[in-house]
């Protein structure tokens, strides 16, 4: 037998395997305001240079998730993901996303929530990647989402891809300047605002083109990222898709555009996006 | 004041059908549980790469079905199989899934995918991305993707009962593999329901053990990975986690056992496979 010396091992934290199989059950707070702080692991037990996410059975279209490390015990928590942005059906399930972030033992792993409904649940379990660095040479410490807007509502920025089908429609700003640079980041999309209960009229793909540079100078950094949508789940998938290893520099603005396969409908061609940076 | 990266990647899509917004169409062979042809996604691949990412839209029917990629000659020709039988099973038209894989390969080459379904002559849209440039963040490239698990007579993987009591581990393991063929350096979990479902009575949840090791002696390496799936899309719907990076020896058994919140003894059970990558 030949044994990779390059082991890493998995630790699972806040999966709950008693009475239930899910994620542990975080709380939002009032409509459109984050939670309190639950805890997913405590303590930490070794370093880790990756973190798995996996988000289960949102009772609540619009969602939004930070993860964080705090003390043993909670408190002092330290965002190391901020705003997971999410928005599909309700009870629709099961989101799975690797980032290249790392973090030390000892303190907690904890998450919070903040949904488009007061005292909304959500599943979050984490699977972090501790040993060998071979694969993950270079772990990075934050994921921040942009494009999200909290203040009295939980959702991304509109995107139209415009009244011709298979044609780019115009760009939407998904941020006017980043404020770190951004080394990988990854695409999240979502039901488009003003729909809670979606009902798609037809089987939906878009190609998403992604961009950098001001207004009518947008440079395409990754083009044609195809999505799809459906009449029978009626949600967007995948919901999430990276990482792209394309850094962007602090100061960016980023936007984003698409072409769509069905265009009759709309309210159902549009969707919301947002860009999770991670430095 | 911005910064800038040395360590740029590049992305070149292949396969993206944008007269038609969508993947390009692969039909399954016929009958049944066949491959069907080779069709093209990008001819030549214009540089060397050493990550790519799938991507599916909409199946033509409610099908399992399996995916090749390969690298072929310039006009196709002589395919040498880098994902070899990524499997699904979804309900018509639920598609639609992305799944990024630490695989390189040189330029030059075709860029080639086929398919096969339990049914026959089944369409599904597929799209690659290529990642190229900077291999800062991808310094190993691997070369080769294979399932295990995957049989392909049926176009079905292993069955994985979780048992009739809800919240509660099967009481033995299931065998994915006897023995792996060759190494894997990363790996990933798959997995979608039994059966072609129609209705999903409920939202269900999994949780699958991954251990290796001889019967009885299983050494658990991933704990509580978990899986849901609803009455609204009737499919698992995330239905790969992964990779992770747990090296798993040549010459391996692989087994799994899981639990599940239904006792529904149609809906509870999976199909289950792991690709391993080396």
């Amino acid at each position: 037998m030949l044994v990779a010396p390059q082991t890493s091992k998995l630790i699972t934290a806040g999966a709950v395997t008693s009475g239930g199989t899910s994620g542990t059950t975080v709380t939002s707070g009032s409509a459109n305001v984050k939670g309190s702080w639950t805890t997913l692991l405590d303590p930490i037990p070794s370093n880790f240079h990756a973190l798995h996410l996996f988000l289960d059975t949102p009772s609540a279209t619009r969602n939004s998730v930070d993860i964080a490390i705090g003390n043993a015990g909670g408190g002092s928590e330290r965002i190391i993901i901020s705003d997971y942005w999410f928005a599909q059906r309700v009870s629709a399930c099961g989101h799975h996303v690797r980032y290249p972030i790392g973090g030390p033992p000892g303190g907690s792993l904890r998450a919070r929530l903040q949904t488009t409904s007061a005292s909304a649940t959500l599943g979050v379990t984490c699977y972090l990647e501790s040993g060998s660095l071979a694969w993950s040479p270079r772990p990075m410490v934050r994921a921040k989402g942009y494009g999200v807007a909290l203040s009295g509502v939980t959702q991304g920025q509109n995107v139209d891809p415009g009244g011709t089908a298979h044609t780019k429609g115009a760009y939407t700003e998904i941020v006017a300047a980043t404020d770190y640079p951004i080394t990988a980041w990854y695409l999240h999309v979502g039901l488009t605002q003003g729909v809670t209960t979606p009902t798609y009229p037809a089987n939906y793909n878009w190609l998403i083109d992604v961009a950098v540079g001001g207004a009518g100078s947008e440079i395409v950094i990754v083009p044609d990222i195809l999505m799809g949508a459906d009449t029978a789940g009626d949600f967007i998938q995948s919901p999430v898709i990276g990482p792209f290893f394309v850094p962007i520099p602090a100061g960016s603005r980023i936007a984003v555009r698409a072409q769509a396969s069905v265009i009759s409908d709309a309210t159902y061609r549009k969707f919301d996006a947002t860009i999770m940076g991670l430095r | 004041m911005t910064l800038i990266r040395p360590n740029t990647a590049i992305y070149t899509p292949a396969g993206a059908d944008v007269s038609a917004s969508r993947g390009t169409l692969i039909n399954t062979g016929s009958p049944g549980n066949n491959k069907g042809a080779w069709s093209t996604l990008i001819d030549p691949i214009p540089k060397a790469f050493h990550s790519i990412y799938l991507l599916s839209d909409n199946v033509s029917a409610t099908a399992k079905y399996s995916i090749d990629i390969a690298l072929g000659d310039t006009g196709g020709g002589n395919e040498k199989i880098m994902i070899a039988d990524l499997w699904g099973n979804t309900k018509i038209p639920v598609g639609g899934w992305t799944i990024r894989l630490p695989l390189g390969g040189p330029a030059g080459k075709s860029l080639r995918v086929r398919g096969q379904s339990s049914s026959s002559n089944r369409s599904i849209g597929v799209q690659c991305i290529l990642e190229h440039g900077s291999m800062s963040w991808m310094p190993r490239p691997f070369g080769i993707a294979e399932t295990y698990g995957f049989d392909s007579s049926s176009t079905k993987c292993v069955t994985v009962d979780p048992g009739g009591a809800a919240n509660t581990k099967s009481s033995s393991w299931i065998e994915i593999v006897a023995s792996t063929g060759h190494p894997s350096l990363c790996w990933l979990l798959g997995a979608g329901l039994d059966t072609a479902s129609t209705v999903l009575p409920a939202t269900i949840r999994w949780a699958i053990d991954v251990a290796i090791g001889g019967a009885g002696s299983e050494k658990i390496i991933a704990n509580n990975l978990l899986f849901a799936s609803n009455s609204s899309t009737d499919r698992v719907d995330w239905p790969f986690i992964g990779p992770f990076y747990v090296p798993i020896p040549a010459g391996s058994r692989i087994s799994v056992k899981a639990q599940c919140t239904s006792t529904d003894a149609t809906y509870r059970v999976l199909n289950v496979f792991i690709m391993g990558v080396r």
